[in-house]
């Protein structure tokens, strides 16, 4: 099987790179909800690019729809019209099955609730994607623990989640984000429920992962020293992207994204 | 150039699945346990049924061979002393087996020839059919028809043409329907008539055979005749038209001998000492000794033994006690001498010159005491009659004892398998109450239904308890599918974890239900059940019933499975 390992390798830029190839395209992406009467609009269209190694940090007030261009971009629901590509595949065109092994070994998802699975420990939790991606257990293991040792809870590895905090069950859900080395991180504000600290360990790790690993990153945060570390910013509203800035941009704005951004 | 090379998803190896789910229901243990329990409960029920009605069935076979040989006495009891009137002739002919026994004690006592016999065969055939008819009609329905005439004497009263005309004007009125065409029974009628002097001539026959039964069965009840007379003698039954087979002579004479001797045993108990002394063994007032107690206690050789004994005195009795009165007789006859020959030589004392007065007054003495001691003797003889007639009439019952204490051993165990028999017999008829012999398994349609209706109560009892796993584990199956797991595993871990749940609960429930049939069918039909348990059939159920608990549980885990299956992914992502 022709593993997409070049990912890894791949240098990633400070300022987006119009040769690099673009890793996420979405084009006139709508999506609503209807709940009977009531249709919620929750993305009214959006043509975005994200380009491979990419750091990219998502910024919005609440109910605008962040969550929403998430599920499309990650194949985790389909859109009411226009279209997702992840590396120029249409993932509408995809089926169950092969939606599953999209999931399973190109993207991989941080939620805010970690999500990890209460019953299995530490490591077994970072091997569950490898299991589904049928690694030889031994392998996985192994693999697992350098995993683990990346996110620093090589020592935990035994652990069930009850007995870690909140930044360390994170973290194991960025281990097991990274299993069958994807080449994109979907991060639904992975630092909502932890203190400023803890939230801004994660943030390290993640940017970590993307220089080093060259992994894409989308991320959710309200976090303006995540952001000016972040390549570029997507400011979204309403279902809509309001207004796209540059990392140049950036280090110019700060100080007024801190302001507009409490809510 | 294309980085993602999109392929199908890999399935995942069942051991693999198989360790997910494990690990998974060691978490859920409490809501596993529930399914469990549900599971084990129907599968118990299951089983139990089946296996009491499977108990039943051998119990009823094997009480069949049971009471075989005392339903042969019983039968040829009643053949040599009860004859049989004209409805039981029909129904014996309308089930007559051509060549058989009947149909060649029946070809004699009437002097019959086979096609005879055949014609009789069909008109009791119809007869009966004829019969139901009658016999569903009311009192008020019957009497326009037929008058007062009921059984075959309606055939006799249809005869004449009068009572034909009035049947004939009064069927249409009724709601019934004759259940042959009237011309049918018409012709019936006067086959039926044509072929009663054939009936009569058997009832003669059998009559006079009956007779002559008696003439050689003599005094004594007829049992007492099977348990006492030679094979040679008995068969000479065969001489009137009976028609013995060899073997069951032996059978009849062996039967007939326990129940002799369970009634020998049970008279003893009319002798007041028996009584009295039985009482004294177990510790009993005289009132509370009942013949139960009595067969318990010589059930064993130091009872039996003790029995023979009893009964060895009661005998001797009368004996000691005629001896003894001849004693006494003796004694005062020698008295009398004694006296006759005092008195003499008192005479001749006081008749002498020169009486030796010191002779005469101890002569006198003597006579005196001689003379007491007749009188002496005379009371007791008159005290000994009555004593005697006592302990004859003590004896008398048990005057035909003639066991040994092995027999009565053997007698005593004979009347405690009777009498189990007896209540597993009412036992069996009170499980197999509506219970149709082509029922599926030995079951009745109501525990059919009972089954049914476990199995669906516990469909739904399980199907509610995975939904409620599922909707609690929503969060966890979605991360799951964001992770990459496929509709498929989801269906086949939740539908796996259902049957391991079901597997446990079958194996616990099919103990169970083993141990509790066990123990129903013991408390019904005893050691019977026991002796009579078709282990090779209830593990074979068994297994029916695990692999049905697993059925159930798979079954049950469809729809959970498949509500599971198509949850969104997204579902992760939701905050609550
Ligand atoms: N599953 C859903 N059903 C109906 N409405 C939804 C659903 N998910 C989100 N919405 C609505 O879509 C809008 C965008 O929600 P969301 O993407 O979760 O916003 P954000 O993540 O930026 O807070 C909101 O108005 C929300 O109420
Ligand atoms: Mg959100």
């Amino acid at each position: 099987m022709e593993e997409s390992t070049t990912t890894s390798t791949a240098p990633a830029t400070g300022r987006p790179d119009e040769e690099k190839p673009v890793i996420i395209r979405t084009r006139d992406l709508k999506k609503h909800y209807i709940m009977g009467e009531v249709t919620t609009k929750a993305l009214r269209g959006i043509d975005s690019e994200v380009h491979r190694g990419e750091f990219i940090s998502i910024l919005g007030p609440s109910g605008s729809g962040k969550s929403t261009f998430f599920n499309m971009i990650g194949g985790l629901d389909s859109p009411t019209a226009g279209r997702v590509f992840i590396d120029e595949v249409d993932v509408a065109q995809l089926n169950a099955v092969e939606l599953a092994f999209l999931r399973c070994r190109k993207i991989g998802y941080i939620f805010q609730t970690y999500n990890l699975v209460q019953y299995m420990t530490c490591i077994e939790n970072v091997t569950v994607p490898m299991a589904f991606a049928g690694v030889d257990p031994d392998e996985a293991r192994e693999r697992g623990m350098r995993l683990l040792d990346l996110v620093g809870l090589k020592e935990r590895w035994f652990h069930k989640p009850i007995e870690m905090s909140g930044g360390q069950q994170q973290r194991t859900a960025i281990a097991r984000s990274m299993a069958n080395n994807p080449m994109i991180l979907l991060c639904d504000e992975p630092t909502g429920n932890l203190d400023l600290k803890t939230g801004q360990e994660i943030h390290e790790l993640l940017v970590r992962l993307n220089k080093e690993h060259g992994v894409t990153i989308l991320c959710v945060t309200h976090d303006h020293r995540l952001i000016k570390l972040s390549d570029r910013i997507f400011w979204i509203r309403d279902g809509g992207i309001e207004r796209i800035a540059e990392q140049h941009e950036i280090q110019v704005e700060t100080g007024a994204i801190g302001g507009e951004e409490h809510e | 150039m294309k980085q993602i090379d999109v392929k199908n998803q890999k399935r995942l190896s069942m051991k693999r699945c198989f360790d997910l789910v494990i690990s998974g229901v060691q978490f859920r243990l409490f809501r596993a346990a529930i399914t469990v329990a549900i599971v084990a409960l129907a599968v118990a029920f299951l089983m139990t049924m089946l296996t009491e009605s499977l108990t039943a069935r051998e119990v009823a076979r094997a009480m069949e061979t049971e009471t075989a040989p005392r339903e042969l006495l019983l039968y040829w009891v009643d053949r040599v002393t009860n004859p049989m009137g004209p409805a039981e002739l029909t129904d014996e002919l309308a089930a007559i087996d051509v060549g058989g026994p009947r149909w060649r004690e029946f070809a004699t006592w009437g002097s019959l020839r086979d096609e005879q016999l055949t014609t009789l065969k069909d008109v009791a055939q119809s007869q009966l059919e004829y019969r139901e008819f009658f016999s569903g009609l009311d009192e008020g329905e019957i009497r326009p028809l037929v008058g007062r005439a009921r059984g075959h004497r309606i055939y006799e009263h249809l005869q004449t043409g009068e009572n034909w005309e009035r049947f004939v004007t009064e069927l249409p009125n009724l709601n019934t329907q004759l259940p042959t065409s009237q011309a049918e029974f018409e012709s019936f009628l006067s086959d039926w008539k044509d072929t009663q002097p054939l009936r009569q001539a058997i009832i003669a026959g059998q009559s006079q055979a009956i007779a002559k039964a008696e003439e050689v069965i003599g005094d004594p009840a007829p049992t007492e005749f099977f348990a006492t007379a030679e094979p040679e003698t008995i068969l000479q039954l065969e001489t009137f038209g009976y028609v013995l087979p060899k073997d069951s002579v032996e059978t009849i004479r062996e039967q007939a001998g326990l129940v002799r001797h369970v009634r020998l045993i049970e008279r003893t108990l009319m002798v007041g000492v028996i009584k009295n002394r039985l009482a004294g063994e177990r510790n009993a007032a005289t009132a509370e000794v009942t013949a139960d107690m009595l067969f318990d206690h010589v059930d064993g050789s130091t009872g039996a033994e003790w029995l023979v004994e009893q009964v060895t005195y009661v005998r001797q009795q009368p004996i000691e006690i005629r001896q003894r009165i001849e004693n006494v007789k003796a004694e005062l006859a020698k008295q009398r001498e004694i006296i006759t020959d005092k008195q003499e030589t008192l005479a001749e004392l006081q008749a002498a010159d020169d009486p030796d007065e010191q002779e005469i007054a101890s002569t006198k003495e003597r006579l005196a005491a001689a003379r007491q001691a007749a009188a002496g003797a005379q009371r007791k003889l008159n005290k000994l009659p009555k004593e005697l007639a006592a302990a004859e009439a003590d004896a008398q019952p048990v005057a035909a004892f003639d066991i040994g204490a092995e027999r009565i051993v053997t007698a005593a165990d004979y009347r405690e398998d009777q009498k189990s028999l007896r209540d597993v017999e009412s036992s069996i008829v009170a499980a197999t109450v509506g219970t149709s012999a082509s029922g599926f398994l030995g079951f009745s349609t109501r525990t059919m239904w009972l089954v049914i209706v476990s199995f669906v109560v516990c469909v739904v009892g399980i199907a509610n308890a995975m939904l409620m796993s599922v909707t609690e584990r929503f969060r966890e199956i979605a991360t799951m599918k964001c992770l990459g797991a496929t509709d498929g595993f989801i269906m086949i871990n939740f539908i796996l974890e259902s049957c391991m749940q079901g597997l446990a609960g079958g194996l616990i429930g099919t103990v169970l239900g083993l141990l509790l049939g066990l123990l129903r069918g013991w408390a019904g039909y005893g050691f019977m059940a026991l002796s009579n348990f078709p282990l090779s059939q209830v593990l074979a159920i068994g297994g029916v019933s695990l692999v049905m608990g697993i059925v159930l549980s798979a079954i049950a885990a469809v729809y959970p499975a498949w509500v599971a299956a198509r949850l969104a992914p997204m579902e992760a992502m939701r905050i609550e």
